[in-house]
């Protein structure tokens, strides 16, 4: 059987579906078939945690239900792709149908890294935390301890979410020196082991996770130095953008492994789109490609594809890394860059009182970074510095300004000088 | 960075009539439909009696040193160019509207695509070495786009031509009047 | 469409504005639960009003995790705040500082107009502003009216600065929140949530 589609989106997660209702949206003459692996309407795969945690139920994670896919026009069709012929615009499904396409959108997303050739990885009580039957099946698992390796947004909100959950011991493993090294600094990592501490569930750095123990069933984790006994691990040690039927189709991939798109969307085939995960982005703070497998690029990106799929043409603006958790008293934020990525003259304030930590860090006397815990308090302000700081145009006149004598100011102070900046009000 | 010289529109108050020659010419030239206005000229009545006066002020984007829109806007979307123009990137721009609150002088404007739109100095023309629409339309002389110190050149010129015509007497009798 | 228009000019920190949405929105006047707030240097300082802007390309819109956010057709930004799960990705993504979380309803909200968009009626919050700092108007008024206050110091004398409202005044904001929100309100209320909110921008809150 062969059909036929105007847009064919491969893909039903935050950019799939954004794609296909904006260009039902942008020309709704268009008919658009969305090919899903999974029989789910999109949800929300950062409320997942929740889910597992009993705080959400399974319908308040959904983003949108069937019936707004029918009233829309949207068809979706729960089949897996298994090769793509931009020649002919043709997708070959896994059973052997095809589908022709006018434009096709690629949002097939990302796969959790998952060590296959580690001893015990294969076992039953080893988990990822990707999709809903990834919580599933770990909801239907039962287990008092647990392991979670890796301390990036899933480590952290898995643990808690397994702690919720009732479990007596979650112990989180993470390989380097500090907690999320890649988005928080040592001091931020350390305020926040305590944080997670006071929840109750125990934090290891420095070791690596070698082993997992067991013959029917996962027993335990070997670190490099110590056995933890467990009955459940999860894994959330990265993200690995899904491009196996790009790379096949011949479309060209970036250098750091995520679909090449223009600023369009547009791959290297003038009828193929990609967004979300498995696209690379321009990091929006230094300017250089990157993957930023969030929520928030993947929407937009969808929106932006869809929308240019149909014939329009929008551009999407590059997005800048966000690492935030919001979840059972605990908020983490952190934004720009790291002590380590400061460049020239780098400067840090930080400050802790009444349970909120507040970090900002200065390069050349402008905010270039930000981590916060326990507050979310002028993020705005923050952010719009940091963005602008970093997005200095060579063009342009530079009417951004060092804030003066951080030798001396306090986190409050530089914060007031900030908003100051901001108003150009200098006046006492 | 070398002397930041840039050009600025400059009102002769004095000379404006409010004949709002500006505002239509700017509109043309930049081809605006209804809403949006670059360029607009407020209207101010002063004294009473024999001293009554209406007054008039086209306001322009002033092009500013310390730009505020430019410090306000959180997207990077407005910038000053090299030569001092004040400009819009309309693809990054997200209709928050910061600039307008920030702006002391109400100039940014919002079309039908909902994104900030301004004053450019008519930078096309600028760019073919020509004046913008407004300062050169202007039947009264009152636009004036230049650097400061031209400016400055030509308002000392105006002066020292009012006195050699009236004589320097009259010209006080004239100021005394307003 | 009509939006709030803010005039730091204008301002005397009285709080009224921020008096009045918590007083309509929670039925009490709670000034950390306003979804107006005035960002300060020093306590007679304001710089700007951090409210919803109802943007043309929202970052809220596309932020939030669980699409409850939208952009309707008439430009109102809108929240099905029931189903939001407190994510703060629009809190942290908006760029005004619009977004603040509602502790009784357990949900991050921003302003709504209180549904005046349509009927383009003020607003609480800008009838009580006795000051015209804060106004409710379309971008092009906004802009003609900061032009013609400028046009306006340029001829004639400076504007006085603001003053804070006289006794009478705030027993005419008194009546209006009270009559609004259905519950008595008293001066003495509001007064002391002035000086709150001089503390609060005194402290760099």
């Amino acid at each position: 059987m062969k059909r036929k589609t105007d847009i064919l989106v491969l893909g039903n997660g935050a950019a799939g579906s954004s794609a296909a209702f904006a260009a039902k949206k942008a020309d709704p003459s268009l008919s658009v078939l969305v090919l899903s692996k999974e029989n789910e309407p999109v949800y929300s795969a950062p409320a997942l945690p929740d889910l597992l945690s009993g705080e959400l139920t399974r319908e308040k994670v959904l983003v949108r239900t069937w019936e707004e896919y029918e009233q829309d026009g949207i068809e979706v069709l729960c089949a897996e792709a298994a090769a793509i012929d931009p020649g002919t615009r043709t997708v070959t499904l896994a059973d052997g149908d095809e589908i022709a396409y006018r434009d096709l959108i690629l949002a097939a997303g990302s796969q959790p890294i998952q060590l296959r050739k580690m001893q015990g990885t294969s076992l039953p009580g080893n988990f990822v935390m990707k999709t809903m039957a990834d919580i599933e099946a770990i909801a239907s698992y039962s287990g008092k301890s647990a392991v979670v390796v890796g301390s990036g947004a899933i480590g952290i909100e898995g643990s808690m979410a397994l702690k919720a959950r009732g479990f007596e011991r979650v112990t989180m493993v993470e390989a380097l020196d500090w907690l999320s090294p890649k988005s928080l600094d040592k001091e931020t990592s350390d305020q926040l082991k305590k944080a997670l501490e006071s929840f109750g569930v125990e934090v290891l750095t420095g070791e690596a996770v070698q082993a997992v123990l067991g013959e029917k069933k996962a027993e335990g984790v070997v670190t490099s130095k110590r056995t933890i006994p467990c009955d459940l691990v999860l894994w959330g040690i990265g993200m690995r953008p899904d491009v196996q039927l790009a790379m096949e189709a011949g479309i060209a991939l970036g250098e750091t492994g995520g679909i090449l798109v223009d600023e369009f969307m547009r791959t290297s085939d003038p009828h193929i789109y990609a967004c979300g995960d498995c696209a690379q982005s321009t990091d929006l703070l230094t300017g250089q490609p990157a993957l930023h497998l969030f929520w928030e690029p993947a929407q937009r990106g969808g929106f932006a594809a869809g929308a240019n799929a149909a014939g329009q043409e929008k551009i999407f603006q590059p997005s800048a890394a966000v690492f935030l958790t919001n979840k059972g008293g605990l908020s983490i934020l952190a934004l720009g860059k790291t002590e380590e990525q400061l460049a020239e003259d780098p400067y840090v304030l930080q400050e802790e009182k009444d349970g909120v930590f507040r970090r900002l860090l200065f390069e050349d006397g402008r905010l270039a970074g930000v981590q916060m815990l326990g507050t979310l308090q002028d993020a705005d302000l923050f952010f719009a510095h940091i963005r602008k700081n970093a997005q200095r145009r060579k063009d342009a006149w530079d009417l951004t300004q060092p804030v003066p004598d951080l030798e001396r100011v306090s986190v409050k102070e530089a914060i007031w000088y900030l908003r100051k900046q901001r108003r150009n009000a200098f006046v006492k | 960075m070398e002397a930041r010289q840039q050009r600025i529109l400059y009102i002769d108050t004095q000379r404006c009539m409010g004949c709002r020659a500006c505002e239509t010419v700017c509109k043309l030239e930049n081809d605006l439909p209804v809403g949006p206005r670059y360029t607009m000229v407020a209207e101010v009545e002063t004294g009473c009696g024999l001293t009554e006066k209406l007054n008039f002020l086209p306001v322009p984007c002033q092009h500013c040193g310390d730009a505020p829109c430019v410090r306000a806007c959180p997207t990077g979307a407005l910038y000053k160019r090299a030569d001092g123009i004040v400009l819009v990137e309309q693809s990054k721009c997200i209709g928050c509207h910061e600039c307008l609150m920030a702006c002391p002088f109400g100039v940014p404007q919002f079309g039908a695509n909902g994104r900030m739109q301004k004053c450019t100095m008519c930078v096309h023309r600028i760019d073919e070495g020509t004046l913008p629409a407004c300062a050169a339309n202007c039947p009264a002389e009152a636009i004036l786009c230049d650097t400061p110190e031209n400016i400055s050149k030509i308002l000392r010129q105006r002066y020292s031509d009012k006195t050699v015509a009236y004589g320097p007497f009259a010209i006080l009798l004239q100021e005394a009047a307003e | 469409m009509k939006r709030l228009v803010f005039d730091p000019a204008r301002c005397s920190l009285c709080g009224a504005c921020l008096a009045a949405c918590s007083a309509v929105k929670k039925g009490r006047i709670d000034l950390v639960q306003s979804r107006i707030r005035i960002e300060t240097a020093g306590s007679r300082k304001p710089l700007r009003a951090a409210v919803c802007a109802h943007c043309e390309e929202p970052a809220c819109v596309t932020a939030c995790m669980r699409g409850i956010i939208d952009k309707g057709a008439d430009g109102l930004v809108t929240r099905r705040w029931e189903e939001c799960f407190r994510c703060a990705a629009c809190l942290v993504s908006c760029p005004v500082g619009a977004v603040l979380e509602d502790t009784d309803r357990k949900a991050f909200i921003a302003c709504d107009l209180c549904g005046k968009a349509e009927s383009g009626e003020d607003p609480l919050c800008v009838r009580v502003c006795l000051s015209g700092a804060l106004r409710f108007e379309e971008e092009t008024a906004a802009s003609a009216d900061l032009r013609s206050s400028y046009a306006l110091q340029m001829f004639a004398e400076q504007p006085a600065a603001p003053t804070d409202p006289t006794d009478g005044q705030w027993e005419e904001i008194a009546r209006m929140i009270a009559e609004e929100c259905g519950s008595p309100v008293t001066v003495k209320e509001l007064k002391s949530a002035q000086e709150q909110l001089r503390r609060d921008a005194e402290e760099g809150m």
